[in-house]
């Protein structure tokens, strides 16, 4: 198990009101293991996949990550814990407009401790033609790809993406899923995806369900598909 | 690569960037330039009296023998005696426009004390008829060495040859006592021999004025008490420490005042620098939001975030920093030279300096970085998870101003959208409204220093004395006498005799020393006026004090105080404060001339000189030839020429305002531009998206005008309390002996200021403009941050 949480909750205090996100959440991530999440809108996906990165601590519940207690962590911890273990994708492309894709991608290789070179991850994600283009000059699929070579750059052993590709086309959206895919299967990382998209489930290993933040299936994926091989 | 991030934003605002390093820039120029220019005047008069040696305690009697200096000697505390004369003389030119008057001053190769400093030419030889001037004095009244200079020493006619140019540490500012610029064609110091001077005065063997160093400066107060004992059998008409001669004093506190101008005026620059760029910073880290989120979840640590945005503080504050710095040292140079145009002290020259360079970018750098930290302070606050969320909206309200629904209602549509959006997002309008305002409280303060030295200079000269000239007499002459003496002469319309007599005036444990000015109660001549321009009439037996000296004691009117005046004889008494009164140049008492008389020796009210008013046909050469012959008289000084030298020494000042203006102008105009720039940029994806709705650019274009404009209504419609909060916060600061700064500002200079800012706005709005026209839609829509 590289990655477990035991009763994860998470709410938010809003004066009167506390809206509960997670509400107990049980989960255990194997080692280059491909976990997708699905769950309607507002159903705690997002919170989660913050907790497990350490963008936030969880109100209650215990999240490990290789045996070190994430829950347990300070901000400082966790800045850490992000920095060295954790390569993270968001919905939006969420890219420093006025760095170039090269600038981008070089960002994560200055603090991360065993990076790969930015032209080398930017040519894997077929950029290499656009390392000098700054991300108005990208459309919305290339900066997401400059966003995941930025994500693979840290060369952590964990991915995490929130819907990927929720903004993209559906060509696009293969493509990028190809290249998270390459990323698990090829250099055996362990990537959790979240998405609305029932197809991508057939490309994982497993997938979760959440229903109002609580886990209410888990699906196993006996025979899981080549990005090519699904019929979108 | 997070610098070079930090390039690309700085280049793309630039013009931003570059408003704000221009006022920091402004702000220390000021501050290095002042502070160089007080070093140097510090250094330069400090060195000055040491080298000369100025004395440390003046005394001067009516007349003292030899005998009597020798014995003050052996006072243990006292280090060094010597004795001097002196002598007021009348000018004999021959030219008929002016009648004015030389202090005679001995002098003895063995003096050692105050000494004099030969800069041009030699010594007088002993016992010859020999004179050295100040080099002011020689070039205005054209004399050369070898010249002559005929003068009138008690009735009898004198020839002064001139053989040299001298300066001293007593004279730093040639002006008489109670004088307030030089006129050098009215009033000069004579250096002359002992020798000669005793034969011309008849006071061989004597001395009128002496002069002692200490040993020990603790001693100082029992050596004045000493000497005082010691000079027991003589009348001692004045005693005073260095710091209270009047040269010094007058030095001390033009230094006090440069001293303070040179910490304020900078640190509001520098204040509105750290505004513009708390301003920038806040918002830029406002707007950077989601990449503060993404550098976050990428492991970056805050510290080093942190430290990103405190580097655009950085550049800011070094950028002004080295700029003004620069700008500074070359100020110091013009600077230094315009007193040199005015002070008699060797060795004021520009020297540079490093310290106030560094202290100034010290200074700059602490004041950007505080503002910096202000602004992006908040980064540290937000987890990751947050940053990546917009920002919350905040409460959406309706305006207290759509619940008064029937005024809302008849708003046009345009303004109803600009009111809605200017308290929907009141942090920015707060900006831009407190940007327009700190503009134009800038000018107005600006033009206010200017308003008051002229309010000041008509005040005095057309309100508080409206004579045209004063007949200076020997001593004093019976003030009846005196009146009818000049008030009959052809040529003079009116006259009214002036008292005017040294004293200490005391409340207390505080002694001031000052003038008292004995007026007729119904003169018209000189009248005194208070702050709300109410005259008050001098009281019998009562003081009026000027309200410098008031707040000096501490009285107000119903207090006593105690008079010792330095006249012959002449015994202490109290009097009771009966008002207190407006006075913008020197600070002094008044009281009436008839009651004060009775008070003093001899009981009868005296005149030390009549001011009178000319008939309108009447020339001032008239009535110089009707008195120049009276053994009454010493001199005639001419008040209008007076003005005219002060108001020429203010132009010389004005131009230093002028900078000063401009630098209010540049300022305004940063924190204006500034502002709109950055509301611009936070706003460039709205408008994008009406644009996209379907408004014209003009539309997108008129809404932001309509905005811009009813905050610059509201922002002027507070600047002008605010011009009146800082111009007084300036006249109280700025108030010494020497002057005081009226709080007036000329309606003309409000109409400028805000001539200004409708500039300003006006140029904001180009740019504005030129920027929602060439506004890409594409580009902003997909920009991500
Ligand atoms: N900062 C917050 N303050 C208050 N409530 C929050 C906050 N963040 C999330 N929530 C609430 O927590 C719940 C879970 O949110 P979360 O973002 O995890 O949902 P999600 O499953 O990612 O939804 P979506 O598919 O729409 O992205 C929602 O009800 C949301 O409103
Ligand atoms: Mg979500």
């Amino acid at each position: 198990m590289i990655l477990s949480g035991n009763q994860v909750k998470k709410w938010y205090d809003l004066g009167e009101v506390r809206v509960d996100a997670l509400r107990g959440v049980d989960f255990a991530v194997k080692a280059g293991e491909f976990v997708v999440i699905q769950g309607y809108s507002g159903s705690g996906k997002t919170t989660l996949l913050n907790i497990i990165g350490g963008m936030e601590a969880p109100s209650a519940g215990e999240v490990y990550y290789r045996g070190q207690a994430v829950h347990l962590m300070n901000e400082r911890e966790r800045t850490l814990y992000r920095r060295q273990g954790i390569g993270f994708v968001f919905q939006f492309y969420n890219l420093m407009s006025n760095l170039t894709a090269w600038e981008n991608v070089q960002l994560s290789v200055e603090i991360a401790p065993d990076p790969l070179p930015a032209d080398e991850v930017l040519r894997e994600v077929g950029l290499a033609g656009r390392l000098d283009h700054f991300p108005s000059q990208l459309s919305g699929g290339e900066q997401q790809r400059v966003a995941i070579a930025r994500a693979l750059a840290k060369n952590s052993d964990l991915l995490l993406c929130d819907e990927p590709t929720g903004a993209l086309d559906v060509e696009t959206g293969i493509q990028v899923l190809g290249l998270l895919c390459r990323f698990n299967r090829e250099r055996g990382k362990t990537l959790v995806v979240i998405t609305h998209n029932p197809q991508i489930g057939k490309l994982a290993d497993r997938i979760m369900f959440l229903k109002d933040g609580l886990i209410v299936k888990n699906e196993v994926n006996l025979r899981p598909l080549r990005p090519e091989e699904v019929a979108w | 690569m997070l610098n070079r991030k930090l390039w690309r934003d700085i280049r793309e605002n630039r013009l931003a960037y570059f408003s704000a390093v221009l006022v920091i820039a402004i702000g220390l120029m000021l501050f290095v330039g002042l502070q160089l220019v007080i070093q140097n005047l510090d250094m330069a008069i400090s060195t000055y009296y040491q080298e000369q040696v100025l004395a440390d305690l003046f005394v001067e009697v009516q007349v003292g023998r030899e005998e009597t200096a020798g014995r003050l000697r052996g006072i243990p505390e006292v280090k060094a005696v010597e004795t001097y004369l002196q002598q007021r003389v009348q000018m004999d030119t021959g030219e008929p426009d002016r009648l004015g008057q030389i202090l005679l001053r001995s002098w003895e190769p063995t003096n050692r004390l105050n000494r004099v400093k030969l800069v041009k030419g030699r010594f007088p030889a002993a016992g010859q008829a020999e004179v050295l001037f100040t080099p002011f004095f020689l070039q205005a009244n054209h004399l050369e060495i070898g010249d002559v200079f005929p003068v009138v020493v008690g009735g009898k006619k004198e020839t002064l040859t001139v053989v040299g140019a001298f300066i001293s540490p007593e004279y730093v500012y040639e002006i008489d006592v109670g004088g307030l610029a030089p006129n050098p064609r009215n009033f000069g110091v004579g250096i002359v021999d002992r020798e000669k001077l005793a034969v011309l005065t008849g006071h061989q063997g004597q001395f009128n004025r002496l002069a002692l160093t200490f040993r020990d400066q603790g001693a100082a107060v029992k050596v004045r008490t000493l000497v005082q004992d010691y000079l027991a059998d003589t009348t001692v008409t004045g005693i005073y420490f260095q710091k209270d001669h009047p040269s010094v004093s007058l030095l001390d506190q033009e230094l006090a005042g440069l001293r303070k101008t040179a910490t304020t005026l900078p640190l509001f620059f520098l204040l509105v620098a750290g505004f513009i760029l708390y301003n920038m910073l806040s918002r830029l880290v406002a707007n950077q939001r989601g990449q503060i989120g993404i550098l976050k979840a990428m492991g970056y640590p805050d510290r080093q975030i942190f430290r990103h945005y405190l580097h655009y503080a950085t550049f800011t504050g070094l950028a002004g920093g080295i700029l003004g710095g620069l700008g500074g040292l070359a100020l110091a140079e013009p600077l230094t030279a315009l007193y040199t145009m005015y002070f008699q002290v060797p060795g004021l020259v520009a020297r540079w300096q490093l310290w106030p360079l560094v202290i100034g970018l010290l200074l700059a750098l602490g004041f950007t970085w505080t503002a910096g930290w202000q602004g992006v302070r908040t980064v540290l606050r937000l987890s990751p998870a947050e940053a990546l969320r917009p920002e919350p909206p905040p409460a959406g309200n309706r305006l207290w101003l759509e619940k008064a629904g029937f005024l809302w209602a008849k708003l046009q549509t345009g303004l109803r959208m600009a009111l809605r959006n200017v308290f929907r997002n009141r942090r920015r309008s707060l900006f831009t409204l407190l940007g327009i305002f700190f503009a134009y409280v800038l000018i107005t303060t600006a033009f206010y220093l200017q308003d008051a030295v002229d309010y000041l200079l008509d005040f005095t000269y057309n309100y508080e004395q409206n004579y045209d000239g004063r007949v200076i007499f020997q001593g004093t002459v019976d003030a009846a006498v005196a009146g009818r003496f000049i008030g009959n002469l052809l040529p003079v319309e009116t006259a009214e005799p002036v008292g005017e007599v040294g004293a200490v005036i005391s409340r207390g444990p505080v002694h001031v020393q000052t003038g008292i000015t004995a007026l007729p109660q119904a003169g018209r001549l000189y009248q005194v006026y208070d702050e709300k321009g109410q005259r008050v009439l001098p009281a019998r037996h009562g003081l009026v004090l000027s309200a410098r000296l008031a707040q000096k004691l501490g009285v107000t009117a119903g207090d006593w105080v105690y008079v010792q005046p330095f006249l012959a004889e002449a015994k202490g008494f109290t009097l009771p404060v009966t008002g207190v009164v407006a006075k913008y140049l020197g600070m002094g008492a008044y009281t009436e001339l008839t009651a004060f008389g009775t008070q003093l020796p001899g009981g009868k009210p005296l005149a030390t000189g009549v001011v009178f008013k000319l008939r309108p046909e009447a020339e001032m050469s008239q009535l110089l030839t009707a008195v120049r012959d009276s053994p009454l008289v010493l001199a005639v000084s001419d008040l209008r020429e007076d003005e005219r030298h002060i108001r020429e020494l203010m132009s010389k000042q004005s131009q230093m305002m002028g900078i000063l203006v401009l630098f209010a102008f540049i300022s305004g105009l940063s924190i204006v531009y500034n502002s709109s720039t950055i509301s611009f940029y936070e706003r460039r994806r709205e408008f994008a998206s009406l644009r996209v709705l379907g408004m014209t650019a003009k539309e997108v274009f008129r809404l932001q005008v309509t905005e811009l404009v009813l905050l610059t209504v509201v922002a002027v419609a507070l600047g002008v309390p605010g011009s009146y909060f800082f111009a007084r916060l300036i006249a109280v600061s700025m108030a010494s002996d020497l002057y005081s700064i009226p709080l007036f500002i000329a309606p003309a200079s409000f109409g400028l200021a805000m001539a200004a800012t409708l500039l300003f706005v006006t140029l904001a709005a180009a740019g504005i403009w030129r920027k929602v026209r060439d506004l890409s839609l594409i580009a902003v829509l997909r920009e991500w941050d």
